[in-house]
């Protein structure tokens, strides 16, 4: 019995697993990985009530969002207490601490090119009802009916949200690729002139 | 951009690849998790020995149970039940709304509604009574915590923030001691710590974003998080009048200096719910600024461009001190908060008439604070204090 449960929940870590797992380093950034492995330990924990044929992934990333906001708020609320300075505490404040060596970082930026970095970081700078329905959608490849549950919204206001994201986004990709244009014909003027 | 191009340009960013072996549960990761679920598991089943015992010995009052919140009473069903105790009815305002008023005292979302009750404000915290009603949720199973020795509050957890009379935003506090009424509502005090003296009249706006409790048969399961099925969001806003009461609230100056240090004892507050004591805390260097930028450079997490901002931000600390309070008798004043100048500690309706007050240094090699704590007032390790007070409060 036990050992059947074992391998349903095998099975559904390697089916969901990298969705699950998307969802958590695009939403906690490096902490990404820890959440996951929080969120596959207490599933285990609970691997006797938990249907892993069904909806077990709108489970996880339900507990997913909810360990999430956990962590923030205690973080938020230990800062209150005690102060202290770290490389995340350094990231929570603004500062922007390059990650060099992660090995998550996309391809190098090209000129007038949207990077996958940029279009992260302004996903990542939308509020967070806004930032979370992207994620469940294109990370974790959930339908909307599927976010609603995870949400627990209805599924007009998922829509209405997503709608609301990529207006935003729109607007801010656009500005970019403007200005990488403008910037790439600076850089061609220049050229030219110094050939001449 | 077309929708088709965004679409696709998200889908690019937001899916990257992820491998077969990243998705393992790691087994070290899972040791350290047990290690420390073991712990809370304990903690988890002291908390239910206390809470059978205490029910056992009927301290717990069905008669309580059965009170229905009415406006203005709040208080007076929880104030022995909090850390700030004491009789707050001569004290607190009744928040009561008129059809005239602009003031928003309750608010409902997603099945929760909040009640703001009766709030008191001595200049330093305000102490705001508020009734948490969870429709159709059956609250006899929230937790209690230990608020001191062998005393024991229900507790409930906030998420939001709060503006006075309309300066910036503050964190709401996280957590709520209370007491719960009937099956359905917590009635719980609030205490906002203003960590600087207001008077006068202020507009008090809060936003809540989220409620939730720990329910006490989920703990062994769930450590220290809370069931996504007990953490409700939604939005809850009030506009409150708060108006600053200093009768019987004394101000003792003090302005005594710690012998090498920079650390002053400005003054003492004695209101009817708690003393504030208010010092100056000193920077101090940090000595340990190469050994934290070699390690995060090392980590790659800060690059060179980076890092002298970085060793500004880490480069002093506010002194580490532990401030201990005791009265003319020799009883200890629970510290409740320290935070930055400020350390509060409640009265628990304590007849004040002198207090003793010494402030400790941090030195890892000798912990005369904890050794004072264990043996009280008459410690040889009372000597060790860096400032030490005599204050006559009546």
């Amino acid at each position: 019995m036990d050992d059947d449960m074992s391998k349903e929940f095998e099975r559904f870590i390697l089916k969901d697993g990298k969705d699950i797992l998307r969802f958590c380093r695009l939403k906690a950034g490096e902490s990404g990985d820890e959440l996951y492995q929080d969120v596959m330990l207490k599933l285990m924990e609970k691997k006797e009530i938990i249907d892993f044929k069904n909806n077990a992934k709108s489970y996880a990333l339900s507990v997913c969002i909810f360990i999430w906001k956990n962590k923030k708020r205690k973080y938020k609320n230990r800062m209150r207490i005690a102060p202290k300075f770290s490389f995340e505490d350094m990231k929570e404040q603004g500062f922007d601490i390059r990650e060099t060596s992660d090995k998550y970082q996309p391809e190098k930026a090209t000129i007038n090119k949207l990077t996958q970095m940029e279009v992260r970081s302004k996903v990542s700078a939308l509020p967070e009802k806004y930032s979370t329905p992207l994620y469940l959608y294109y990370s974790a490849n959930m339908k909307l009916s599927e976010i609603a549950e995870v949400l627990r919204l209805p599924v007009g206001t998922i829509k209405s949200r997503m709608k609301k994201a990529k207006e935003i986004l729109k607007a801010e990709l656009e500005e970019i690729e403007n200005d990488g244009r403008k910037t790439e014909s600076n850089f061609k003027r220049r050229i030219i002139t110094q050939n001449q | 951009m077309t929708d088709e191009k965004l679409n696709q340009i998200l889908k690019d960013a937001l899916s990257p690849k992820i491998s077969e072996e990243d998705i393992m549960i790691k087994r070290h990761y899972a040791l350290n998790k047990k290690k420390k679920h073991k712990g809370l598991k304990i903690g988890a089943a002291a908390a239910a020995a206390v809470v059978l015992t205490i029910s056992g010995i009927g301290v717990f009052n069905p008669a309580l149970a059965a009170q229905i919140p009415i406006i203005g009473y709040t208080f007076q069903n929880m104030q022995d039940e909090v850390l700030y105790s004491g009789d707050y009815s001569e004290k607190a305002v009744i928040l009561e709304e008129s059809s005239d008023d602009t003031k928003t005292y309750s608010a409902e979302s997603e099945g929760v509604e909040i009640t703001a009750s009766e709030v008191y404000c001595d200049g330093y915290s305000i102490f705001l009574a508020m009734d948490i009603k969870m429709n159709d949720r059956d609250l006899t199973n929230v937790t209690q915590h230990y608020i001191g020795e062998d005393e024991m509050s229900y507790g409930f957890y906030t998420q939001g923030v709060y503006t006075l009379n309309g300066g910036d935003e503050q964190y709401f506090p996280f957590n709520i001691d209370g007491n719960i009424i009937g099956n359905d509502t917590f009635a719980g005090m609030v205490k906002i710590d203003l960590n600087d003296k207001i008077s006068g009249a202020q507009d008090l706006k809060i936003n809540l974003t989220a409620v939730g409790f720990d329910d006490k048969t989920k703990l062994d399961q769930l450590g220290d998080s809370i069931d996504p099925t007990d953490w409700t969001e939604g939005n809850w806003n009030f506009d409150i009048p708060v108006a600053v009461d200093t009768s019987d609230v004394k101000v003792i100056r003090i302005d005594k200096k710690a012998e090498g240090s920079d650390l002053k004892l400005n003054e003492v507050v004695v209101s009817p719910y708690q003393v504030v004591v208010n010092m100056d805390v000193p920077m101090v260097e940090n000595e340990n600024i190469d050994e934290a930028v070699e390690q995060v450079m090392k980590d790659g997490n800060l690059t060179e461009e980076d890092k002298e901002e970085f060793i500004e931000a880490i480069k002093e600390y506010p002194m580490m001190i532990n401030t201990l309070v005791y009265t003319q008798d020799g009883a200890p004043l629970q510290l409740a908060n320290q935070y930055l100048d400020y350390a509060y500690f409640p009265v628990q309706n304590k007849d004040i008439e002198q207090l003793k007050i010494f402030v400790f240094g941090y030195d890892e090699d000798a912990e005369y604070d904890m050794q004072m704590i264990k043996e009280g007032i008459n410690s040889p390790a009372a000597e060790k204090a860096i400032l030490t007070a005599e204050v006559d409060v009546k």
